[in-house]
């Protein structure tokens, strides 16, 4: 989703910047591929700390 | 979902972001981004292209007020400011390595950076105050005995 949104953003690049729009095609599919990928390695390996108990 | 909440708060974040873009980016930043004018469209060109930013505003918006609505389904002006901050910071990223490739100035990088963390802090707070989930899907769970 956050790359999506990223998509958005190069949209506003590619209106203000002389790109062709086969970089923007090609940036956008790359950043998406890229994104899920490092989402999935990322969720793959963080875990949260296990809740503290404390025994008095 | 709330839907009728979260059209009304994708709807604001869009006026936002637009606003917020022409006035930063389009008049504020315009002195620094004719420092390299090979870079940018020129006029004729960027009205040309103007639905493409149109566009890019409209798909932000609406992926910001789903980050937002999914993940601080509270909601709240200072969990969405905080959901809009982390955005930027990814987007900050992202500038860092336009400046890398792209010959544009530090000024530009900067004042692109500085922009991206205004311009999303404030939007997640506007989603954040706006956005409330449906009564019917807030779970109350019960605190178990101490």
């Amino acid at each position: 989703m956050l790359e999506i949104a990223a998509i958005a953003m190069r949209m506003g690049v590619y209106a203000a910047q002389p790109f062709p729009g086969k970089l923007l095609i090609y940036a956008s599919i790359g950043g998406l591929i890229e994104m899920i990928i490092v989402g999935a390695i990322v969720g793959a390996i963080y875990k949260p700390a296990p809740a503290r108990s404390s025994s008095q | 979902m709330n839907w009728k909440k979260f059209f009304i708060a994708f709807i604001a974040a869009f006026v936002f972001l637009f606003a917020f873009g022409f006035i930063w980016y389009g008049n504020l930043m315009h002195s620094a981004h004719q420092e390299v004018p090979a870079l940018f469209r020129p006029e004729a060109d960027f009205k040309a292209h103007f639905p493409w930013l149109t566009l890019g505003e409209i798909v932000m918006a609406f992926f910001l007020t789903i980050l937002c609505a999914r993940f601080v389904p509270g909601g709240g002006a200072g969990s969405g400011a905080m959901l809009g901050l982390l955005v930027a910071l990814v987007y900050a990223g992202v500038h860092v390595i336009d400046f890398a490739v792209m010959p544009l100035t530090t000024k530009i990088l900067w004042g692109w950076i500085v922009g991206a963390l205004i311009e999303y802090a404030i939007a997640g707070a506007i989603i954040g105050a706006i956005y409330k989930p449906a009564s019917a899907h807030i779970t109350f769970v019960k605190e178990p005995p101490r």
